[in-house]
């Protein structure tokens, strides 16, 4: 599936309710501070500001996917070059014609082949906006196993037969002798290796999925431009056409897909993004920068008072009772009264209340079933709370189950201590620890024991994780495809497409920097790489050979 | 085919300015990367606009040097300029943000003012990255770039599938790529000093009026064109004639052993350049600090405001 959009995390900043998009970041955050004041600049046109924020992100955010795209179109080319000779060409040509064309066209050029290509693309077009559809489906119903199931499945045939037949064809070219036994070998393991670094990618160098991830655009650009070359110029154009329509109509399958995702417990999908890391000084607009009291929040919900956590290195917390000491890493607000100013409410599980010794105000009506029922060892629901706490709850036990220990409570947090945000990762539902300044300290989350685990974040992995920009596999696929085809005709041609599609990118970072919501990445980029290929062999290749030919120069 | 180590040493000689100033300087800050992609760009459309008025010469017939050469000189002049223009406009949208910020900042609350404070490092390295010396260079590397690209990649290319090396008539002696490679090196230079130039120029068009310049306009050896609006056209006609110069020197190459004039005259013209360049705005290069279209006066003032002991600025 080809899903070409900015994702400009436009999850977290949809769901805040703070975060006003075409204002800027700083009108925002004064509203925020100041309940509503107005904006004090005076000086912000509508539509018209930026934020040095937002510029700092912008070109940060061109600087982090023009490397990537830039090499993925440069070894696209090479390969379909040099990986390459007559017999190869014509031989997979036949073959992409038998396997995709409805109509077959002779190449011969006139209004006929041009017609019967555009034909063919919409077919082709067609049966990938169907299976767009049939995705964005599955997602939706969250068949996950079955859609992660199926992506693995395709990205291990692309990795290893697509990527054994580019092989075989650069032993065949390069006249290399390599035994079969060694040939699979390699191929075995370059799949599997590929398919755990796109898929599973713990413990795997981020490194070796983004090289997996380029792989995997050129050995399909690779495969695309065997395509005859009205065809290729003809899909191209449909394709960005299509992604044009797919993403920006109401009823475009990457809309739903991208409304979808955008979901706070929306699962993630790996495979099909390329995510590239910003420089820590270009944060998204909205992240904040250390100041106190935060007023946004990365990961929407409400605003919580922030609260001193100490550092743990400990993996594992234990839910423990309330002797006092705990491995709490919040400061202690037994020591607050509670008068003044409150922090705010938020719903926990008990277990999680307990390792902060958090006082539980109110069981949450989903809540109360479970906690009535009868802690294992005591005589029944206990008049004494787990917790200190500013009230008593009754209905909280002394010794709770594990199924109590799940179950949800509301608690206070502390009015400048960190905040606690419910957050989805992996389909599971966690709870992200951030301290004052909104930074975040670690992931809880609670076992079917009630045990509470912490997974510690370092802090440049939480800057990797929440300060990248993403962009489509299939974008880098077909802008590969397209720069291939044009390298195939001549070396100008080549250099004008790359400078071009760079250049479309950086129009659409543009535009999303103004509009900040998801956009189709290929349109641009692609209508100019149309554009500039036909204008180059027609105009400028003339003249380019007319004053090499003494040489002079110009 | 040819030679290998030919094909690398004539691409090493050709691309190394580019290369290496892209490399060491521009690669490390995101927003000259960004300025050397839009000037390739730009060449990139003067190329074009230049080639299809010498297709529409050739259509009727008018196939000869001058419209070959002049057409690609004056199309590259103007989308020079106009890219200038184009980064004048950016330049003040930047500069609109920063004294928004700064505004902001100065009246904000103190809780403001922590936040205000990083963002306005944030603006102090912005606004340091994108000055008149520095988007000069990346330009011209971009610039000038992609013309060696473009023309001295296409005969590269071309030429690493044949077999045997080319000489061609103008140049008995020494291969035709090797000859083009120089051709393509002295080209690549001078594109840095013209894009450096026109920077100047333009800038001081969009400051001084007719008749105005700035008011400590002291005309002596690195300010020969002088902070005026005449030194500022000054600046870009002296681009216009040394290239028109430069492409009429290459046509030499169309007389035997032409290379022998074509050559050392390039390389002249190069030093030429560059020593008009150095003796000309080497010491009022960068816009006056007084002047309303200075970033830099910005960064003074708050500096002055705000910082305890404020640095010294040319006011100063």
């Amino acid at each position: 599936m080809t899903r070409s959009r900015y994702s400009d995390h436009d999850r977290e900043e949809e769901e805040d309710p703070g975060y006003a998009r075409s204002e800027g970041i700083f009108r925002n955050t004064h509203q925020e501070a100041d309940g509503g004041s107005a904006d004090d600049s005076g000086v912000q046109e509508e539509g018209k500001a930026l934020s040095v924020s937002e510029l700092l992100y912008s070109s940060s955010s061109y600087y982090a996917i023009a490397k990537p795209v830039s090499m993925t179109m440069m070894l696209s080319a090479l390969s379909v070059v040099y990986i390459n000779n007559e017999e190869t060409i014509e031989n997979g040509e036949a073959a992409m014609a038998n396997a995709y064309q409805v109509f077959s066209t002779d190449g011969s050029g006139g209004l006929d082949t041009l017609l019967l290509s555009f034909a063919n693309s919409i077919v082709m077009v067609s049966v990938i906006c169907m299976m767009t559809f049939v995705i964005v489906l599955l997602y939706k119903f969250k068949c996950m196993k079955c859609l992660i199931g199926y992506m693995i499945f395709c990205s291990a045939t692309l990795l290893g037969v697509l990527g054994g037949n580019l092989f075989q064809t650069a032993l065949y070219v390069y006249h290399i002798p390599m035994d079969i036994i060694s040939y699979y070998f390699f191929i075995y393991n370059f799949c599997v290796v590929g398919v755990a670094s796109v898929f599973w990618g713990q413990g795997i160098p981020k490194y070796i999925t983004q090289a997996y991830l380029i792989a995997t655009a050129v050995i399909l650009a690779w495969h695309l431009s065997y395509f005859d070359s009205w065809t290729t110029w003809s899909l191209l154009t449909m394709l960005a056409l299509y992604d044009l329509c797919a993403v920006l109509t109401p009823c475009g399958p990457l809309r739903f897909l991208v409304d979808l995702m955008s979901k706070d417990d929306a699962p993630e999908m790996p495979g099909l993004l390329y995510e590239a890391e910003l420089p820590p000084e270009a944060r998204r607009p909205g992240m904040p920068r250390g100041a106190k009291g935060s007023k946004n929040t990365n990961y929407g919900g409400k605003q919580y008072g922030s609260r001193n956590s100490r550092g743990s290195d400990d993996d594992e917390i234990m839910a423990s009772r309330d002797d006092g000491s705990g491995n709490s890493g919040v400061m202690d607000n037994r020591s607050e009264d509670g008068s003044g100013e409150e922090g705010p409410l938020i719903d926990i599980p008990l277990a999680i209340a307990s390792v902060y010794n958090l006082p539980v105000l109110v069981i949450p009506h989903h809540s109360l079933a479970t906690m009535s029922q009868g802690s294992g060892g005591s005589d029944g629901p206990s008049n004494s709370p787990l917790l200190a706490s500013n009230g008593a709850n009754p209905m909280v036990p002394e010794n709770p189950t594990p199924a109590q220990l799940r179950a949800e409570v509301t608690v206070r947090l502390p009015k400048d201590g960190g905040r606690i945000n419910r957050v989805a990762k992996r389909g599971k539902k966690v709870y992200l620890e951030t301290d004052r300044q909104g930074k975040p300290k670690r992931i809880l989350w609670v076992d079917r024991t009630g045990k509470v685990f912490a997974e510690m974040r370092g802090d440049d992995e939480d800057m990797d994780e929440q300060n990248s920009i993403r962009l489509g596999l299939g974008d880098f696929i077909f802008y590969s495809v397209l720069v291939a085809k044009a390298a195939q005709y001549s070396f100008a041609t080549f250099a004008a497409c790359i400078l071009v599609i760079l250049a479309g990118l950086g129009g659409t970072l543009v535009l999303l920097s103004v509009y900040h919501h998801a956009l189709p990445a290929l349109p641009i980029s692609i209508f100019l790489g149309v554009v500039f290929y036909v204008f180059t062999r027609v105009f400028m290749e003339p003249w380019i050979a007319q004053v090499l030919q003494k040489p002079y120069y110009v | 085919m040819t030679s290998f180590p030919l094909l690398l040493g004539c691409a090493l000689v050709a691309f190394g300015p580019f290369m290496s100033l892209f490399f060491l300087v521009v690669y490390q800050k995101s927003q000259l990367v960004i300025i050397v992609t839009t000037s390739a760009f730009f060449f990139l459309v003067s190329a074009l606009a230049g080639s299809f008025v010498w297709w529409l010469f050739a259509a009727v017939g008018l196939d000869d040097l001058v419209s070959l050469l002049l057409p690609g000189v004056l199309s590259q002049f103007i989308f020079r300029c106009c890219f200038v223009a184009l980064y004048h406009k950016v330049e003040k949208v930047v500069r609109l943000c920063i004294e928004q910020e700064d505004a902001r900042g100065q009246s904000g609350t103190n809780q403001d003012l922590e936040e205000y404070d990083e963002n306005w490092t944030a603006a102090a390295k912005l606004r340091l990255q994108i000055n008149d010396a520095s988007c000069g260079v990346a330009a011209g590397v971009g610039f000038g770039g992609m013309h060696a690209i473009m023309l001295y990649g296409t005969l590269l290319a071309s030429e690493s599938g044949n077999v045997g090396v080319l000489y061609q008539e103008s140049c008995p002696d020494i291969p035709s790529l090797a000859q083009s490679a120089v051709y393509a090196l002295c080209f690549s230079i001078m594109d840095i000093f013209w894009m450096l130039l026109t920077f100047f120029g333009m800038r001081r068009r969009l400051l001084y009026h007719r008749g105005r310049e700035f008011e400590d306009n002291i005309r002596g050896f690195g300010s020969y064109f002088g902070n005026s609006r005449s030194g500022g056209n000054l600046a870009l006609m002296f681009v216009l004639l040394s290239h028109l110069g430069s492409s009429i020197v290459t046509v030499a190459s169309f007389f035997e052993k032409g290379c022998y004039v074509t050559i050392p005259s390039l390389v002249g013209i190069t030093l030429f350049t560059a020593y008009t360049f150095w003796a000309g705005t080497a010491r009022i290069y960068m816009p006056p600090e007084n002047s309303d279209q200075s970033i830099s006066r910005t960064a003074s003032r708050v500096e002055a405001d705000q910082a305890p002991v404020p640095r010294r600025t040319r006011m100063d």
